[in-house]
């Protein structure tokens, strides 16, 4: 009997192991995600008991709102911007943190730049709210040291959205950088000074070489970015601007939160999130496609 | 450290010059942070500019004190980011565990159930989730931001996954010998040779249970049951009175310096967990 | 539009509550139940004052006042703790949203809760403002609070941009962006400490309705909307004017209150509900009219009432107590501290800075615009949307309001 306990439970053990991992996926994870396929094609808001079966309705409503074009839009900027900068800017800050050679400021100028990632989105977002401040602001301050005139910053509609971009920005560069620079120094000089020695050129062994090298971690700060350009810059948004002026800030998941617990519009919010999942499923599919051939592992 | 590139004391100042300005840029808001929690509120208002005020004042923390329950927010803010940690490792070293040395059916299709969710907004599910948190009752209860953040753990899978493909299958396979079960060579030759990642992930976990805002906004209602990231708002939706910018950063300040002093304090294990992830 | 209107005659009318309210019966609950209001206000403004005071009476209810934002942030937490189950069990919802809190939110009506009590407490407050709380035949709240926009004057800027100190307390448009430009003039341009902004007319729906209705449009008329009506459009042109020249550098409304009270912004049209934190300001502030538009004026009110959304007997017979001394003189008085008009049949001495709202009042007051349907929340937010888009120059008053017109109508529609 005990035997045969033991030997059940050795078969089940790895199931076991997993189960909690699994369980929680599906009940938090991916049960929400079909959920939401189901409430993207009725009419509900939760408090009322009636849930009716409109079809595509939802999505016919969702997409004729300029206030979704507008949100559909600057998610494209927030992502055209963003992503490149965000792994352009760390990658040539980490060569140039590389080239320090007293540890000491090497160490120190990497701290300074990863700190901001340490903030929570809110605190960062409180704490740029207030240099933005149209009225008592620093850089309002700053610009009246120059005899310019001071700026509404993100109660301009022309600006808000880049003031939500500079917040990401400063939140999550030096993250990137920090990896780009512990990946860049693991690459053996002894490669780099080989590269020199066939008349490559620092750049091109740059290009040629280095790069092709770290691109495993190239690959995984893309992905991550695009990420977090995607969703985690939504609490940028509710800190700063709400969306605003007039949806010049917003993009798609703050739309959807607007959408679904602002106004209780659980079906178009749901068709929002819908519309999203295919988003965020073509831009990963078009973003492993491109590295593919890429990546080089090492073993 | 690799080769330097040509050239000697020119390009060396422009990395300088260039990464002070960044530095700079980086640093500054926080510096302002700080100042700003500093002066007295009165005298932020008050348009003679300092950078630092002549006789820094403790009044902004203990007017933020008096306004909200910014110590019940604090305290909260720590059990959120203490309880998801622990639960995520809970979950994670056991299914990295078996993903990593044992053979089963499925293990596959379940190991990209599991990693897949990496490319899950947080927010995504959020309609449904807030349907179905409401209508088990943990509306308004730090569970409700609990709970369901622990699932975010695609990338603690991976993780521990490689973690422990790192450690030799021969020496599971010489307890299995022995006669352990899977558990115990999970607990007594698993675990303890991976403690440096489950502390990196820790460290990664606790600051991103941090940061939870979306989602704490949504389910938590009573302002003591609050946590700092979302609590910090209420200083910012306040119509009709002077500004509050002084006790705001106060509590921003507060708000940022556990998570920097984990931080300063683990930063061999945040960089491990980042780097290894990166090279292998 | 006009379903009500308010003036001195009915003013002062229905004094008969004020005999039935003037004892308070005090009755001490079997149990301690502890109510919990939402409100706009933090523990530092005056009607945590009427909270502990209520409070120190002892009745065996405690009730709490607990600050959660702005109207719309209030309404929003109030939809997610009812859909879950957990309302609070009274919340102060503004008078525009009235549609909202009973077709939505589901606010009690408290003849259902106690007749006697609801009968007790509706009788101390003047009947033109009773169908204000009034919706779908059921009296979801206490119609305490109204105000109404007025134009606050920072002194120390006026003075110093070299203006006349005798401001008269009927001030007209074009003499008042007459008095915004030269302010400009004199402080803008230079780094000055404090000085931002010369005009600031609130960027919102309500003193964008006021624009409206003083050049003699709507919003709505009934359940109809009718702000592309050509006065309609004439007054959004003239409230995006000061925007155009330059006096009037527009932030958002929350800004706004910072930039008021940090001494930022010279004129500023805003809610008569200022009253008390003027006072309290290190700033000078003086209160004159609304500007008229071509001398016309065709004022709204604003306001909030405080509703029941308690679905237990106990908790909402506990809330009734609470109405019935915020109702009775003594609650009334220590009310009138938040800088509201009187809207109860008591009588209560005026605040300070008020005189510019009474003179309003006295010339008789629309109501604000309460968005009908379920939808009222959305409704605000079009409307408010436009207006932004008319101030900041990207659509013309005519596209705007058009664009309103259909978009709101279809929001009312949909029940």
């Amino acid at each position: 009997m005990q035997i045969a306990l033991r030997a059940t439970l050795k078969v089940l053990a790895p199931y076991i192991l997993v189960g909690p991992a699994i369980l929680f996926v599906l009940v938090f994870l991916y049960a929400p995600v079909v959920f939401s396929g189901v409430l993207s094609v009725s009419d509900w808001n939760f408090i009322s008991p009636d849930m009716k079966f409109v079809g595509l309705d939802n999505y016919r409503v969702i997409l004729r709102d300029p206030q979704f074009q507008t949100a559909l839009l600057n998610t494209v900027l927030y992502c055209a911007v963003l992503i490149p900068a965000q792994i352009a800017v760390p990658l040539a800050l980490a060569t140039l943190i590389l080239r320090i050679r007293k540890p000491f400021l090497a160490n120190a100028y990497k701290a300074a730049l990863f700190l901001p990632t340490m903030l929570a989105y809110s605190t960062a977002g409180m704490a740029w709210l207030w240099l933005f401040d149209p009225t008592n602001g620093f850089f309002n301050t700053l610009l009246g040291w120059f005899g310019l005139a001071p700026s509404r910053w993100y109660s301009d509609p022309s600006l808000a959205l880049w003031c939500v971009v500079i917040v990401s920005f400063w939140k999550n560069f030096g993250l990137n950088m920090l990896l780009f620079a512990a990946a860049l120094a693991s690459v053996p000089g002894s490669v780099m000074e080989a590269a020199k020695l066939d008349g490559a050129g620092s750049w091109r062994a740059f290009w040629t070489v280095e790069l092709p090298l770290i691109s495993p971690t190239f690959f995984f700060v893309a992905v991550t970015t695009t990420m977090s350009v995607l969703d985690d810059i939504a609490a940028t948004i509710d800190v700063l601007t709400e969306g605003g002026p007039f949806g010049q800030s917003t993009n798609v998941l703050y739309y959807m939160f607007e959408r679904g617990l602002r106004f209780f519009q659980f079906g178009q919010a749901s068709a929002s999130a819908v519309l999203i999942i295919l988003l965020v499923l073509i831009v990963t599919w078009a973003q492993v496609r491109m590295f593919e051939r890429r990546v080089h592992y090492e073993s | 450290m690799k080769a330097d590139m040509p050239g000697a004391a020119g390009p060396a100042l422009f990395s300088h010059l260039i990464l002070a300005a960044v530095a700079l840029f980086s640093v500054f808001p926080l510096f302002w942070m700080v100042t700003t929690a500093f002066t007295p509120n009165d005298l932020i208002l008050s348009k003679a500019f300092r950078f630092w005020p002549d006789d820094p004042t403790l009044s902004n923390f203990t007017d933020a004190f008096r306004r909200y329950p910014v110590g019940a927010w604090l305290w909260n803010s720590i059990v959120v980011a203490g309880l998801v940690t622990l639960g995520k490792m809970l979950i994670a070293v056991p299914a990295g565990f078996a993903f990593a040395h044992m053979r089963f059916k499925f293990r596959n299709v379940l190991f990209w159930t599991v990693v897949a969710t990496l490319t899950f907004p947080t927010a995504i599910g959020i309609v449904p989730l807030y349907v179905g948190i409401s209508l088990i009752g943990w509306y308004d209860t730090l569970t409700a931001v609990i709970v369901p953040s622990i699932a975010y753990i695609g990338f603690y899978v991976f993780f521990m996954r490689q973690a422990f493909r790192q450690l030799p299958g021969a020496m599971f396979e010489a307890a299995r010998m022995d006669g352990a079960g899977p558990f115990r060579q999970l607990l007594h030759f698993g675990v303890p040779n991976v403690l440096s990642p489950i502390a990196s992930l820790s460290v990664i976990s606790f600051m991103g249970a941090w940061n939870i805002y979306l989602w704490s906004l949504l389910v938590l209602d009573s302002q003591d049951k609050q946590t700092l990231a979302v609590g910090i708002k209420y200083f910012s939706s306040i119509d009709d009175v002077e500004p509050l910018w002084g006790p705001a950063m106060a509590v921003a300040l507060l708000s940022a310096l556990p998570t920097i002093v984990v931080f300063v304090s683990a930063q061999r294990y945040v960089m491990a967990a980042f780097t290894g992830q990166a090279d292998r | 539009m006009t379903e009500f209107n308010i003036n001195r005659r009915n003013f002062t009318m229905g004094a008969a509550g004020l005999a039935a309210a003037s004892i308070l019966p005090i009755r001490a609950f079997a149990n301690d139940v502890t109510i919990t209001i939402s409100s706009p206000w933090g523990s530092d403004r005056p009607f945590q004052k009427v909270v502990d005071a209520y409070n120190a009476k002892g009745t065996g209810v405690k009730v709490v006042n607990r600050f959660d934002g702005n109207y719309e942030q209030m309404a929003t937490k109030a939809m997610a703790s009812i859909a879950s189950g957990h309302p609070v069990e009274m919340m102060i919802t503004g008078w525009k949203f009235g549609y909202f809190a009973k077709r939505t939110l589901g606010a009690r009506d408290f003849f259902d809760i106690d007749e006697a009590s609801a009968e007790e407490i509706i009788t101390q407050f003047k009947p033109s403002v009773r169908s204000l709380v009034n919706i779908d035949n059921a009296l979801i709240g206490l119609p305490w609070a109204m105000s109404t926009p007025v134009t606050w004057i920072n002194m120390d800027l006026w003075r110093e941009a070299g203006l006349d100190e005798n401001i008269p307390l009927d001030i007209d448009h074009a003499w008042l962006l007459e008095q915004a430009n030269t302010i400009e003039k004199a402080l803008g341009g230079k780094g000055h400490p404090t000085y931002r902004s010369a005009l600031d007319l609130s960027n919102n729906e309500w003193t964008s309705q006021a624009y409206v209705q003083n050049a003699g449009g709507f919003i709505l008329d009934g359940e109809t909307v009718v702000c592309d009506s050509p006065a309609a459009i004439r007054g959004m042109k003239a409230f995006a004017e000061p925007v155009k020249s330059g006096a009037w550098k527009n932030l958002d409304y929350g800004g706004q209150a910072k930039a008021m009270f940090a001494g930022n912004i010279a004129i500023c049209a805003t809610s008569s509900s200022r009253a008390s934190t003027a006072a309290a300001s290190d700033i000078e502030f003086k209160d004159v009219m609304f500007p008229s538009l071509d001398g016309k004026r065709n004022m709204n009110s604003g306001g909030n009432f405080l509703a029941v959304y308690a679905r237990e007997q106990e908790l909402a017979q506990a809330s009734m107590d609470f109405l019935k001394f915020c109702a009775s003189p003594e609650g009334q008085l220590i009310w009138s501290e938040v800088g509201y008009l009187n809207t109860s049949v008591h009588d209560i001495p005026l605040q300070p800075l008020q005189t510019a709202a009474v003179a309003q009042l006295e010339a008789g007051l629309t109501s604000e615009t309460i968005w009908p349907g379920k939808r009222g929340l959305e409704g605000q937010s079009v409307w408010r949307e436009k207006v932004a888009r008319v101030l900041e120059g990207v659509d013309t008053p005519e596209q705007a309001m058009a664009q309103a017109q259909s978009e709101l109508s279809q929001l009312i529609s949909a029940g």
